[in-house]
């Protein structure tokens, strides 16, 4: 304000005169007197003198003349302006009862102002990098808590004016960056006037192309001068991760460590993980962390796909050991910005257990008991690498590399026996068997897809894509089975078998992708597409008899095998879309021509089929407002069956359970309809949803299974019709007031009906169940989250095999999660899950189990970045790894051995520089 | 500047800076009607700064929202409410939902009514035009062809907000109900929500006397000011964390 004033010429008298009113006031008339005019609508502004503050204002009328009443007394500066002229700035000082007459305040256009610029310098470092120079602001001494734009009034060569703009060499600076990109908008203020002087490096000016050269390349000489802010490194970079541990001191463990670097165009990570307790997984957060998430729009709708080469660690059955390993680089380079991520995994996994199975098949006539004992060992292990690279070739090309291959090599051996008996429990066969392979799996593929934009938003544009991918596997093994077979309970005759097999396959294929997207006016797209696809692959199985010189040596060529399937397709489709705010609608038809062959190379024979398939679908979402929508959609899609199922390929890997081709199979043809309606109160925090699915399938692949009288099974892929499912499920939720809770009631129902044949009879199961689900949650912000839910199942399950004999059972689910903090940085959290299931017969083994999981958290260090966490994992001991199966002509129990109760002490370090974190993080 | 292809400056209201007529009157014209066009810009970039959700795939969103809003002005009254539509659409971001919201303001008398959507409830809003202790500064810029003179203020007790103002304007008005400054207010900018709103363009027509009047409640709940934020602050939206705590803000703009 200071320096304000000291600009300022005040031209014109004034003359102070008493007057009786309690406040202050002030008069006069605003003139240009170089002009002889009157200037009406000039501004006079009061503002006080400790902050500026605006406290009153008025216009000048028609004659210039204005007056102010009401004014407190105090210290004030009076501004009087007129656009195109220099303001009058004046300090006033107001008494109880001043009536202040300025008479004729007098201003001057700015034409007649004359300036004199005082340019204090300071000789300071400053480079020059080609045409550029460079200052170094640390150099440049200014307040603190200065902007850039203090900062730049300082530098040699360059000059501020009160408008912000800046002058350097003699001409404006049209743009300013920051770090080379455009910051906040185009207008140059606010970089200079929000940045922190502190957090700069230094200020580069150089001469820049226009726009227009840059785009078109052809450079037309113009230059403008332009500013770029580069910010210190230590704002932009930084790390973050997380280091964490723990045991019981017994058999469970678990570990990670993770840690990323990032900087602004570079971001690096890697990740390990061990345990034996099979929950380690990647996390939401560390998934995120590792930034393998990648948008992908699809006919205007838009989804996340998380992209890693992992596979499942959750296991229900068998105790597992598990390492994961991944190490990611995803770098930005060139100036259009062009984007590459690229990932190296290992992963190992052991996992061995034992399980039981006991089943009862009932048949009208008769039934019959299937008894098994398993136990399995396996180890696999992957090496993968992968890259996605997306090059802007300009603002209208793009070029996208997706390429990846994995080493897989698994090893595992099983043994195990089983036993069939008839319905008076006599025995009809039994067999031990033991296996054992070793094997490789090798993949490879790449795709690569290129994009044109014929306009400058991209509605309309084509894409061509071209990949392919290859997939080689290897495997020995031994295979030893020794089978009985009784009739009326003794033995009758025996199969010993003693095999070695390998087994070499692998398939090549390639496709090519054209996509061209036709806007129709502003709201309507067309999107013709056309996929071609060939596919080739190589069977080679060998099986080898052991001789009585104990070599695998002799050829058995009934279950050995060469061939060679070839199938190649055709697909063309054409997808309407309209999409405005509220409405969005598609429609779409594709069609596609499929041939498969399949050749044997041994007998030289061949088999080929031709299929044309239809895959229509369309969807509408009516959005009716911001939290209200409603959607409704179609999709029919043909399935042709597979190759084995039309013909299969001779297997003995377990000689009670055979399959034969049904050449005569027909492409089955799903319909699936789906419908969705919600509303969110937000406001009131009411919702209601209800959301529906319906799927039958014509022509549907089942199974006509027939169990002969030594107990071998055999099965054929069928034809059935009328095979459908449905789910609807209902939601209602609503804030209990007075509590500050919310309960909701989710009633749902599903139901099925299946079709197929047993031992020559039509059996048709009808499947219904219904779950009056109701739930109650309660939060409070950094303090509690409760969250309580009651999931009673009614089941009934028929089928027309069996008349008489209707399932019908109830199952009670009570999921419970609390999370306390004791006190900061100090919380418990519990989660329980307790099932209890009703016995069909006062004989049925008790399947109720209360699983109680409890985590106990403690902040040791000040920053909160290191914490003791104890956890113990099925307190009550109840996980007992059992689970049934159940429906009217199928009875199934098993036994496994799985991960128990353990207690574990973990430690856990968290670190990161600069790195915001978001709020509501702890 | 890069923006200025899109800026219009209608001729006839070409403001004469240096005035060596000798006719009695000042050249300078003061427009007392009008439709100024604003345009609102939220940084998504900086919005979701620090969100690792958004880090993996920033580049794809675009880094600002754009929408549209006319400031209609006539006899000491404005009227604002949306003006062109943009179609952009911004992945995993919603639309502005503020588009259907209309401000009626009565320089005047210093009152103002709002017809304000909050997802499913509707206010209408009546109230006096928020008192904000204006500092002004000594700065000013060039926003669509006026040369504005800048003043801060603080609102919601902690919210800086930056406005700008023209002296050529001579309504005391604003973007939204941003007021009581001498003179129209051209831009308004709310660094901690990273949001701008500045003029475009000024367009010297006369408004319809039936558009400037207040919106029709419909069935729209009457509230004021405060009761809009007792309603915001027992709705779940306070359970949404800093989330919440930000739409709240916003919703009291």
């Amino acid at each position: 304000m200071r320096k304000l004033t000291a600009l300022f010429l005040v031209i014109g008298l004034f003359t102070i005169t008493k007057s009786f009113a309690q406040h202050a006031s002030l008069k006069g008339t605003v003139v240009d007197t170089t002009n002889k005019v009157n200037l009406r609508d000039a501004v006079i502004t009061i503002m006080d003198r400790t902050d500026s503050s605006l406290v009153k204002f008025t216009r000048a009328v028609t004659d210039g003349s204005f007056a102010i009443k009401d004014i407190l007394p105090g210290k004030y500066i009076i501004m009087i302006s007129y656009p195109g002229y220099v303001e009058m700035i004046d300090t006033l000082l107001l008494k109880t009862g001043d009536a202040l007459d300025y008479n004729q305040v007098a201003l001057n256009t700015k034409a007649h102002l004359l300036q004199e610029v005082i340019v204090k310098q300071t000789i300071a470092p400053i480079r020059f990098k080609g045409d550029t120079m460079v200052f170094m602001a640390d150099s440049f001494k200014v307040k603190p808590g200065a902007t850039v734009e203090d900062l730049l009034k300082i530098l040699p060569g360059i000059s501020v004016n009160s408008k912000g703009e800046i002058t350097a060499q003699g001409q404006q600076v049209q743009k300013v960056y920051v770090d080379g990109e455009e910051f906040f908008g185009d207008d140059p203020t606010m970089a200079t006037q929000n940045l922190n002087k502190k957090d700069v490096k230094q200020i580069e000016l150089f001469d820049k192309k226009t726009d227009q050269a840059i785009l078109t390349g052809i450079d037309d000489g113009e230059k403008q001068k332009a500013i770029n802010v580069v910010l210190k490194d230590d704002a932009k970079k930084g790390y973050f991760g997380r280091i964490e541990g723990g045991s019981d001191l017994n058999k469970y463990y678990q570990g990670k460590v993770t840690a990323n670097r990032f900087t602004s165009t570079l971001k690096a990570g890697g990740y390990i993980g061990v345990d034996r307790t099979g929950r380690n997984a990647m996390s939401w957060e560390d998934m995120e962390n590792f930034g393998g998430f990648t948008p992908v729009e699809e006919n205007g709708e838009t989804y996340l796909m998380f992209d890693n080469d992992s596979y499942s660690f959750f296991n229900s059955q068998g105790i597992p050991e598990n390492l994961q390993s991944a190490l990611m680089l995803n770098k930005k380079f060139g100036r259009l910005k062009n984007n590459t991520a690229n990932n190296y995994s290992f992963n190992r996994q052991f996992i061995a257990g034992d399980s039981y199975t006991n089943s009862q098949y009932i048949l009208p006539d008769t039934l019959y008991y299937f008894n098994q004992y398993n136990q399995n060992r396996s180890t696999r292990a992957k090496h993968g690498i992968s890259t996605k690279t997306e090059i802007n070739l300009d603002s209208m090309n793009t070029l996208t590399v997706n390429a990846k291959a994995g080493w897989t090599k698994s090893s595992g051996s099983s043994y195990g026996t089983s036993e069939y008996l008839s319905e008076e429990r006599l025995r009809v066969n039994n067999s031990e068997r033991s296996n054992s392979s070793d094997g490789t799996n090798n993949q490879a593929m790449a795709d690569l897809f290129f994009k044109h934009k014929f306009n400058k938003n991209g509605t309309r544009s084509l894409t061509l894509s071209g990949g392919f991918s290859n997939t080689t596997n290897n495997n020995l093994g031994f295979l030893k089975n020794a089978i009985n077979y009784y009739s009326n309970g003794n033995l009758d005759s025996s199969q010993v078998m003693d095999q070695l097999k390998r087994n070499i396959n692998s398939s090549n294929t390639y496709k090519a992708l054209a996509s061209y997207v036709q806007p129709l006016g502003t709201k309507s797209t067309l999107n013709f597409n056309y996929t071609f696809n060939t596919s080739n692959s190589e069977q080679d199985i060998r099986t080898f008899e052991k001789m009585s010189t104990g070599k695998y040596d002799s050829l058995n060529a009934l279950f050995s095998n060469h061939f060679i399937f070839k199938s190649s397709s055709h697909r063309g489709g054409l997808t309407y879309t309209y999409n405005t705010k509220k409405i969005y609608f598609r429609v779409g038809m594709a069609l596609q021509d499929l041939s498969l062959q399949q050749t044997n190379l041994i007998n030289d024979s061949s088999y080929s089929r031709n299929f044309i398939n239809f895959f229509p679908n369309s969807n509408f979402r009516w959005k009716l407002s911001q939290s209200k929508s409603f959607s409704l959609s179609y999709s029919g899609s043909t399935q042709q069956p597979q190759l084995a199922q039309l013909q299969p390929i001779l297997n003995n890997t377990d000689p009670l359970n055979l399959t034969i081709g049904n050449q005569a199979l027909k492409p089955a043809f799903n319909h699936s309809f789906n419908f969705d309606f919600s509303d969110y109160k937000v406001m009131s925090g009411a919702s209601k949803s209800i959301w529906g699915y319906f799927n039958f399938t014509e022509n549907a692949f089942s199974s006509r299974t027939v169990v002969d009288i030594k107990g071998v099974r055999t099965t054929q892929t069928v034809n059935v019709s009328g095979n459908y499912n449905y789910y609807l499920r209902m939601s209602f939720g609503k804030k209990i007031k007075f509590l500050d809770m919310r309960y909701g009631i989710y009633p749902r129902i599903n139901g099925s009906r299946f079709r197929s044949f047993v031992n020559g009879l039509e059996n048709t199961t009808n499947t219904f169940s219904f779950t009056p689900e109701i739930s109650i949650s309660k939060n409070i912000e950094k303090k509690m989250d409760l969250y309580l839910s009651y999931n009673p199942t009614y089941t009934r399950s028929s089928s027309s095999i069996n008349k008489g004999q209707v399932t019908k059972y109830w199952l009670q689910t009570i999921y419970f999660d609390l999370s306390y903090t004791i006190s900061p940085g100090f919380m418990l959290s519990n989660n329980i899950r307790a099932n209890y299931r009703q016995k069909l017969s006062p004989n049925d083994r008790s399947t109720n189990a209360f699983i109680w999981n409890i985590n106990l958290e403690k902040k040791i260090s000040k920053q909160k970045d290191l914490a003791v966490v104890l956890s113990v994992n099925d307190l009550l001991n109840q996980q007992i790894g059992f689970n049934r199966n159940v429906s009217s002509n199928f009875i199934s129990e098993s036994t496994y051995t799985m991960v128990q109760r353990y207690a574990m002490l973990s430690i856990r370090w968290k670190f990161s520089k600069n790195r915001k974190q978001n709020n509501d993080e702890e | 500047m890069m923006k200025n292809n899109k800026i219009l400056y209608p001729i006839y209201i070409l403001v004469l800076l240096f005035c060596f007529s000798s006719q009695l009157e000042a050249q300078v014209q003061f427009p007392r009607q009008g439709k100024i066009e604003f345009e609102k810009k939220l940084n998504i970039h900086k919005e979701i700064e620090g969100d690792t959700f958004y880090d993996s795939f920033k580049d794809k969103i675009s880094k600002y929202q754009t929408t549209y809003f006319n400031l209609y002005f006539k006899d000491g009254k404005t009227l604002y409410e949306k003006g062109k539509e943009n179609n952009e659409k911004i992945m995993f971001w919603s639309e502005d939902e503020t588009t259907d919201d209309i401000v009626y303001s009565d320089i005047e008398n210093g009152t103002f009514t709002k017809k304000q959507k909050v997802f499913e409830e509707t206010f209408l809003i009546n109230d006096s035009i928020r008192n904000i202790k204006w500092q002004i500064t000594n700065e000013t810029r060039d926003i669509a062809g006026f040369n504005c003179r800048k003043a801060t203020g603080i609102i919601l007790d902690s919210v800086y907000i930056i406005a700008f103002y023209t002296d050529q304007i001579p309504v005391s008005g604003g973007p939204l109900s941003y007021a009581k400054l001498p003179g129209m207010i051209m831009g308004v900018a709310i660094p901690r929500l990273n949001i701008t709103i500045m003029a475009t363009k000024l367009e010297m027509i006369e408004p319809k006397t039936e558009k400037m009047i207040p919106p029709a409640p419909g069935r729209a709940k009457k509230a004021n000011y405060a009761g809009v934020i007792d309603q915001l602050r027992k709705s779940s939206i306070s359970g949404w964390g800093s989330y919440g705590r930000k739409y709240l803000l916003k919703s009291l703009l």
